[in-house]
């Protein structure tokens, strides 16, 4: 009883994003501005994302979030909405399908080489750490150890094939159900959870390699930290 | 017992990474920069404004015309087809179109008194056309001979040494650039031919570039 009751619940709330999602269409049909502010206040989020961890660049994930935006501006401007059917999926899933086509052409013509340290080398993303983990101010060497391995996974998950690497984005980082996931990538959900599971052991085997590189690195870091640190005492 | 153990590594790196990709999400939950969302909005308010008919419309009018003329187009070029080969055919059929000869029209000729009368205009015309013709090659000689030139900085033009000496010498482009002649340095391989003024101490006065320029390629 209780457990239908849920389930009703989540289709009645799944409608009421269907509608609201179909209104929206309806809206932007109309070449109506504030409905296309609002489309990207609600995805801005979730496809930058998508697109920073897809790149791993912040630059190349805003570029690129502005042509995801820009392709539905063009559409709104002929006076339609693309392809989007809201009775197939929602706006969110559409603008990520339209932002992975883009990052998988960007990587094929540009071959742009990326620093991974970008997303992770911010303050925002360093006070973020730091709080996450409970560090304590002067722990350097516990805040250290944490970015390298952050550093080394999102370099593991850039170095993943592409469907793997959406999968993860999508599945781990976006907190997306296999469901969801499987809409998006167009695949069965059973696709998605064989493709997270084999991702993750590649990525489990990739981070098991750089361990010891991480402990040498900090070690190294460390080491050139106290130099500059004595060199600054002038002792 | 080792299989166990490994078993257990396992495990443990799949938790490690399930731990380290929660710790990453949290990390990353960035935003885009306002900046986007102002160029978005400055596009579609830019964008929207426009009516699109006026964009949509010729295009989509042309191409209907297009295809209703599409039909009427085949056929006329049917028909030109046609009319081309029977050309030919005929034209195989009975040679080349003969000129006649006796038939010709001529100019009648001028008759003795007119020509009195055209002489001295003929000749103030011819005289014209020389006139002509003379300034054109002394304009061509002016350029012929124009030059580029520029002082150097450090000749002193407060000594006078009577008469110059002109030299011919080859400069590379980077140099001539950076004396400050207005030239496109494309070629790195390439000299130019310039002309050095050089006084009766010795010293380089001034460097001059005919025009047009004459290029040498390097040798190596």
């Amino acid at each position: 009883m209780k457990w239908s009751w849920v389930a009703r619940k989540r289709e009645d709330s799944k409608d009421g994003l269907a509608s609201s999602d179909a209104e929206l269409a309806e809206r932007l049909k109309q070449r109506n501005e504030h409905a296309f502010l609002s489309l990207y206040h609600l995805h801005r989020s979730s496809v930058f994302r998508f697109l920073m961890h897809m790149t791993g660049s912040i630059t190349a994930a805003e570029e690129l979030t502005q042509e995801v935006f820009v392709v539905i501006l063009e559409a709104m401007y002929a006076g339609t909405i693309g392809q989007f059917d809201p009775h197939r999926g929602t706006w969110e899933g559409y603008l990520l399908g339209i932002a992975r086509n883009l990052a998988r052409k960007e990587r094929r013509t540009l071959h742009r080489l990326v620093s991974l340290d970008s997303i992770l080398e911010t303050p925002e993303s360093n006070h973020l750490l730091q709080k996450l983990c409970e560090i304590q101010v002067g722990d350097v060497e516990t805040l250290l150890v944490a970015r390298s391995e952050l550093i080394a996974l999102s370099r593991a998950i850039l170095e993943l094939p592409h469907h793997y690497r959406e999968a993860v984005i999508l599945c781990s980082l976006q907190e997306k159900s296999y469901r969801d996931t499987a809409l998006i990538l167009q695949c069965s959900e059973g696709t998605v959870a064989s493709r997270m599971n084999r991702a993750k052991a590649i990525l489990a085997a990739k981070m098991r390699r750089s361990a010891p590189n991480i402990s040498e690195g900090i070690q190294g870091k460390e080491g050139a930290d106290v130099g500059t640190a004595i060199e600054a005492n002038g002792n | 017992m080792s299989e166990q153990r490994s078993k257990r590594t396992e495990t443990d790196n799949a938790s490690r990474v399930d731990y380290l990709l929660g710790l990453l999400r949290d990390v990353s939950q960035r935003d885009p920069s306002s900046a986007l969302r102002e160029r978005l909005v400055a596009l579609a308010s830019q964008r929207l404004k426009e009516n699109p008919d006026n964009a949509t419309r010729p295009r989509a009018n042309g191409r209907r015309r297009l295809a209703s003329l599409s039909p009427v187009f085949a056929a006329a070029l049917l028909v030109v087809a046609g009319f081309a080969m029977a050309f030919v055919v005929h034209s195989r059929q009975h040679g080349p179109p003969q000129i006649d000869t006796a038939t010709r029209t001529t100019h009648p000729a001028v008759s003795p008194d007119r020509k009195a009368l055209v002489a001295p205009v003929a000749q103030q015309l011819l005289g014209k056309h020389l006139n002509v013709h003379r300034q054109r090659s002394a304009l061509a000689q002016q350029t012929s001979t124009r030059k580029m030139t520029l002082r150097l900085p450090y000749s002193n033009s407060a000594i006078e040494t009577g008469t110059d000496t002109t030299i011919q010498v080859s400069m590379s482009q980077s140099e001539l650039l950076s004396l400050g002649f207005p030239i496109n340095a494309t070629a790195q391989d390439r000299r130019i031919v310039a002309e050095l003024t050089l006084g009766d101490d010795g010293l380089p006065r001034a460097i001059s570039l005919p025009l047009p320029l004459e290029v040498m390629k390097e040798k190596k």
